[in-house]
């Protein structure tokens, strides 16, 4: 009974709140009531890719061989008005079937963007934040020349490799831009969004929040931000997230007990997130980079969680269609504890190349060898994968 | 030495006056080989530099200083035209396509509007407000449209 008034209650207070925020939005743009007398179609686009792989481990001497539909993305674009833009992004992966279980359906993006000046907007809703070069672009698959992208950014490789721990995929609230300088622009971002403690739906915290899946189960919010450089054939910039993690969502009480600490020690740990890019194009040379560090503040000099990521590509145009490319990258994990310990450290040389068949075409071809060395409690294992992957990306 | 650059000059000098000549004969004005970059007449610009013209065919910045939507004109079937312009802005034709495809994917802005040829092109901008384009000089009405800037000939640059 007091569930149901609990649920109740805020629907009442619904349409007060609405009210609320439509004033607050009047107020904070104005050209929205005009943009109401404006009708501009809705635009609908989008791309997918779909691709070749086959892996080869050479110590167990098995070969996998697969083709799969990597990724789809389908866009809902609407100009509200000169400068309010909605924009609504869903993304499939996987050869996605919910029928048959196979991959994932994603609300990526859901956003409403206000342009507050000629070089600065804020964008409120469900967005992927800057951070570095390639966090906003990563899942836009004809934009780059990879089959396999830099792995953290993988997002058909989510079930291997947690691309959440490394880049922040979700922020609610956003503020950017660039200012004009005599030599460059100076890029700037600033976000607000959830941390890492959302409710799965497979825990039971008892919070008021616990309720209901998708949504941040702890009282804190992961602060963003980049600051950069970028004149026309050089960019630059630092990255940086601040936000409070639960480890208890990562190991079990029992390691607590055993550590004969609280378990409060392993609940909201803060986590920084540190990012760094570095991109440039000289003739029809191109050079790109970046880096990811992870560390957990620990308040109990018990447990250490450190993951690091890197790569860095060298590519060069072969005409106007041909783009060729070498690249490392490498990606660091370890969590270490008196009773615990877990590293795993994958490299990844690789090379590749993407033509251009058309504005709406792009072909991939893409090489990797992947050296991985898992270490968990003494044991040691090692993988050597030989990777070819071809793919087909359209923009619809 | 001295005699032999007299010599060089005279000999670049009677080149020209050929090269000179020889349009004449074909009835070739110089001024139809060059690119003017043309706006409709009420967008708050003069002469924007190759800077801020960049800023506006990349989608860095999408609105004019009145406020008003910039409305970018590119040409569909004029491959020299466009890599002529582009190399003015400093880059390739297939480096601005990769721009817009990011920008587009990301929902940050629209490629540039397709002209079939440079008559529909400047027609269109003569009637369309916020827009600018570029097209052959001697096409560019200065009555019906404003010529921001002349792009130099790379030839003469050199």
């Amino acid at each position: 009974m007091d569930n149901v008034h609990s649920q109740t209650h805020p629907r009442n207070r619904t349409p007060l709140a609405c009210c609320l925020i439509a004033l607050l939005a009047a107020s904070c743009f104005p050209h929205f009531a005009t943009a109401q007398s404006v009708r501009r179609p809705i635009e609908v686009f989008g791309y997918f890719q779909n691709g070749f792989e086959q892996q080869y481990d050479t110590q167990s001497k098995r070969r996998s061989t697969t083709f799969v539909m990597q990724q789809l993305n389908l866009f809902f674009q609407k100009e509200l008005g000169n400068d309010l833009t909605s924009f609504v992004n869903f993304e499939t992966v996987n050869s996605f079937s919910s029928y048959r279980r196979w991959g994932a359906f994603n609300l990526e993006e859901a956003w409403l963007r206000y342009r507050t000046g000629r070089s600065s907007n804020i964008k409120v809703g469900l967005q992927i934040p800057i951070f570095n070069n390639l966090n906003e672009i990563s899942n836009r698959t004809p934009i780059l020349p990879y089959a396999l992208r830099p792995l953290v950014y993988e997002t058909s490789f989510n079930e291997i490799i947690p691309n959440e721990e490394y880049v922040p995929n979700r922020a609610f609230v956003q503020y950017y831009g660039f200012h004009q300088t005599d030599l460059a622009k100076i890029d700037y971002a600033a976000y607000l969004g959830n941390g890492p403690n959302i409710n799965g739906g497979y825990d039971n915290d008892q919070t008021e929040n616990s309720l209901r899946t998708g949504v941040d189960t702890s009282q804190t919010v992961l602060v963003g931000a980049r600051v950069g450089l970028r004149s026309s054939h050089v960019k630059v910039g630092l990255s940086g997230t601040l936000e409070h993690t639960n480890l208890l969502k990562v190991v079990d009480t029992e390691l607590a007990e055993a550590l004969d600490i609280p378990t409060s020690d392993l609940l909201d740990l803060t986590q920084v997130r540190l990012g760094g890019d570095f991109s440039a194009e000289y003739r029809s040379f191109e050079i790109e980079s970046e880096f990811i560090m992870v560390r957990i503040k620990d308040p109990s000099p018990v447990v250490s969680l450190r993951r690091t990521f890197y790569y860095v590509m060298l590519g060069k145009w072969l005409g106007e269609r041909t783009f060729g490319f070498v690249s490392m990258m490498s990606t660091f994990d370890k969590f270490d504890t008196p009773i615990v310990f877990q590293l795993a450290d994958v490299d990844v040389p690789t090379f590749g190349v993407a033509v251009h068949l058309s504005d709406a075409l792009t072909a991939k071809g893409q090489y990797a060898y992947a050296m991985v060395n898992v270490e968990e409690d003494l044991r040691i294992h090692k993988e050597r994968l030989h990777y070819f992957a071809f793919a087909l990306s359209v923009v619809l | 030495m001295c005699q032999c650059r007299t010599q060089i000059g005279l000999r670049c000098r009677l080149t020209s006056l050929a090269l000179l000549g020889v349009l004449a004969i074909g009835g070739l004005n110089p001024s139809a080989a060059q690119i003017a970059v043309v706006a409709h007449q009420q967008v708050p610009a003069d002469s924007p530099s190759r800077r801020e013209l960049l800023d506006y065919y990349t989608g860095d910045i999408q609105t004019w200083t009145n406020g008003r939507r910039v409305v970018l004109y590119d040409l569909r079937n004029n491959e020299q035209m466009r890599t002529a312009f582009y190399d003015y802005l400093g880059k390739t034709s297939s480096r601005m396509k990769a721009i817009w495809l990011r920008r587009k994917l990301s929902g940050e802005g629209a490629p540039p509007l397709l002209a079939d040829d440079e008559h529909q092109l400047v027609d269109t901008i003569s009637r369309t407000e916020g827009s600018i384009g570029f097209a052959h000089l001697d096409l560019a009405d200065s009555l019906k449209m404003k010529v921001l800037l002349v792009i130099p000939d790379p030839a003469e640059n050199n």
